[in-house]
């Protein structure tokens, strides 16, 4: 076959995909703040690629590893933006101990996708499993996973992550793994949760029976049948909780739980203002810059994930779809 | 009462549903069978145990649903096997194959998230993977793809394989499968008298009309060719005019086919037109079964009889059946009948009857003859 028709070949079997695609865009474009959603995590995951052109590391203070924010002295007072501290240029100033808030937010982006896709991920794979298992099986398996899932949902779910932490962290994980962990074993009773709900409805659906009727067995049902009728829910809710779990991990970092310490993250740098959004008599918001910057770049993330949680409901499910 | 000619034959049925509010004897000693090629109608009130009695021929009991006695015997490839006393591996090789079913609610019977393509594609290859890779093969194939379906046609479990499937551009060579069973998949649609199949056979269930949908219900349970066909109320939900095409549409393919109906329904009228033999049932019991003509004319058992002077006709006084249909966690004792029955004896109200042949071929359980 020569190149001519073979490329024709694959142009006529890409056209149904193609068409698809298609329609995803207008889809997409139909709904303008699911652009707005779309653009604000795609401008996060520019900064994230681009962080060490952006924001080149390589200051002595951070010891080679590009996640500690480069530190330039040890000033109590932060510095305004623009301001040139020991000749270091700080575009958006400094906060106390004159870490960089400019190359915290641009790293900090980096260290907010790995939290919360390391966190969303794993948790969303342990619910799928436990939960169409319990909702599919029903009896025993699904009393004993179900009451597992009631205890830890017991709890209020920060409280249980720093018990999970302070625990974790004695035992020689790394602070941020701890963190993680601790999310993810805190995050997935609530997938399960749905998943069972879905996979307790699809079930009784009479297409599961017309699939058994033609010879399907339980592990083909489950993964063919259930799984795609349940899991756009906790597709949305899973790119929902990507902005969550930053927002978390940050109230953590700020208590003093969470990253290391001079660890470039949104949190950590809010951490570091606390003394300081009250400023001087005067000039009460003299030092706004340590915590507004940093606020932005988390509730921006934040808003675009909640945003694109929309969005993918109108992308994945096709019962919604076509209309 | 098997005869060499039966293709089904269900012996002393027993299925319970095991509920909070107590045991439901859904089927009490259920007596059934099904000659090749004939269309045998279930017919009965609503929670005469119709629709289990279609779902335990495919050894599909929902739970709590538990079969208790007797024997389904099944005659596959002329021996008659016993579909109770076999492993789910076995039964999983029925469905589909030799018996498939036709639900209700077409629209509820399609999964909303595949398209019409895909789900006769799945049917197909669950049960007919050998013979298509085997025609595949014949084709010119590439070294690398021939090595693959070779190794397909001698293991079909391989777990490499398996991998091997999900690696994007590494499992091009599927679509050679694909394509080979496209062509059925269209032809299959064609059968179905849909128009345009190459177009229908990419929407999504919810952009089919419902006696489309019926249609491609139909499809996927025939793409296989089965024996036995179990159609449970297949034109219920439909409006009038789309039911009497379903119907003509079944009957052709019977026709062309040849395939054996199990038909239930709770419309005389459809029964009337459609089939061979009926099989009345009340309570979760077979009470009468006869030919069509021989039960629309002579009527025995007395619930047959109400049952035929209750269809509503015009010029004609309206008469139901008096009383209601018993609870089954507490049946009567006896025949499940005598409640309502107008010549109830004593003896009906302490033992059941069994299953007598009247005439020829006309079988009734009742104490009157």
């Amino acid at each position: 076959m020569d190149t001519k028709s073979r490329l024709h070949e694959f142009r006529l079997r890409m056209q149904p995909t193609i068409k698809e695609m298609k329609f995803i865009a207008t889809r997409i474009k139909s709904s303008p703040l699911s652009i707005v959603g779309a653009a604000i995590v795609t401008f996060f995951i520019i900064l994230a690629l681009a962080a060490s052109w952006i924001a080149p590391p390589g200051h002595p203070s951070q010891g080679g590893n590009p996640y500690m924010m480069p530190k330039y002295g040890i000033l109590a007072t932060p510095q305004p933006p623009g301001s040139t501290v020991k000749g270091n240029y700080a575009p958006f100033g400094t906060t106390a101990w004159q870490y960089d808030i400019y190359y915290g937010c641009i790293w900090g982006s980096r260290s907010a996708f790995r939290v919360g896709i390391l966190v969303v991920i794993p948790s969303l794979l342990i619910g799928l499993i436990l939960g169409t298992l319990a909702g599919y099986y029903g009896g025993y398996v699904d009393e004993l996973l179900m009451r597992f899932t009631d205890i830890i949902i017991a709890f209020p779910s920060l409280i249980l992550c720093m018990a999970f932490i302070v625990v974790l962290v004695p035992i020689g994980i790394e602070r941020l793994d701890a963190v993680m962990l601790a999310f993810v074993l805190v995050g997935w009773p609530s997938y399960a949760r749905i998943i069972r709900g879905e996979a307790l409805r699809i079930k009784n659906e009479d297409y599961i029976e017309a699939a058994k009727s033609i010879g399907c067995s339980d592990f083909r049902v489950i993964l063919k049948h259930i799984l795609p009728n349940s899991i756009y829910p906790v597709v949305i809710m899973a790119s929902l909780d990507i902005g969550t779990i930053v927002l978390g991990v940050a109230a953590l970092t700020f208590l003093g739980l969470g990253a290391p310490e001079g660890w470039a993250d949104w949190g950590q740098l809010i951490a570091y203002s606390r003394n300081f959004i009250y400023g001087k008599p005067a000039d009460p918001y003299c030092y706004w810059y340590t915590f507004i910057i940093p606020g932005l770049f988390i509730s921006l993330f934040t808003l675009g994930w909640n945003l694109l949680g929309d969005a993918f409901r109108d992308i994945l499910d096709p019962t919604i779809r076509r209309k | 009462m098997i005869t060499a000619k039966d293709l089904l034959a269900i012996e002393d049925l027993i299925l319970r549903f095991y509920t909070y509010e107590g045991i439901v004897e859904a089927l009490d000693e259920v007596n059934l069978n099904i000659k090749e090629g004939e269309t045998l109608g279930i017919v009965g009130e609503t929670g005469c145990g119709k629709t289990v009695t279609g779902l335990s021929t495919l050894v599909l009991v929902p739970p709590p649903g538990k079969i208790e006695g007797g024997r389904i015997l099944f005659d596959k490839d002329g021996k008659n096997i016993d579909l109770l006393s076999q492993d789910e591996a076995f039964l999983r090789g029925i469905r589909g194959e030799d018996i498939s079913m036709v639900f209700q609610d077409p629209r509820s019977a399609l999964n909303p998230v595949y398209t019409v393509w895909e789900q006769i594609f799945e049917v197909l290859l669950h049960h007919r993977r050998r013979e298509f890779i085997e025609q595949v093969l014949k084709r010119p194939l590439t070294g690398y793809e021939r090595k693959i379906y070779e190794k397909m046609l001698e293991n079909q479990g391989s777990f490499i394989l398996k991998i091997i499937s999900k690696i994007p551009i590494i499992n091009r060579y599927k679509r050679k499968l694909k394509d080979e069973i496209n062509n059925l998949i269209v032809k299959i649609l064609k059968e179905m008298q849909i128009p345009d199949p190459e177009r229908v056979a990419d929407m999504y269930p919810h952009e089919l009309s419902g006696g489309m949908a019926q249609r491609v219900v139909i499809a996927i349970a025939l793409a296989c060719n089965p024996k036995l066909l179990i159609a449970d109320e297949p034109t219920t939900n439909l409006d009038v005019t789309i039911q009497q095409q379903i119907l003509n549409l079944i009957r052709e393919l019977r026709k062309k086919f040849g395939s054996t109906i199990e038909y239930i329904t709770h419309d005389l009228g459809v029964i009337a037109e459609m089939c061979d033999r009926v099989a009345v049932m009340y309570a979760g019991n077979v009470v009468e079964i006869a030919d069509v003509m021989e039960l629309f004319k002579n009527p025995l058992h007395p619930y047959t009889k109400a049952l035929l002077e209750s269809i509503p006709r015009p010029g004609k006084e309206f008469k139901s059946i008096e009383g209601t249909v018993p609870s089954l966690i507490n049946p009567p004792k006896g025949c499940r009948f005598h409640e309502r029955c107008p010549c109830s004896m004593e003896i009906c109200t302490k033992e059941k009857p069994m299953l007598k042949e009247i005439t020829k071929e006309h079988y009734v359980q009742c104490y009157l003859y």
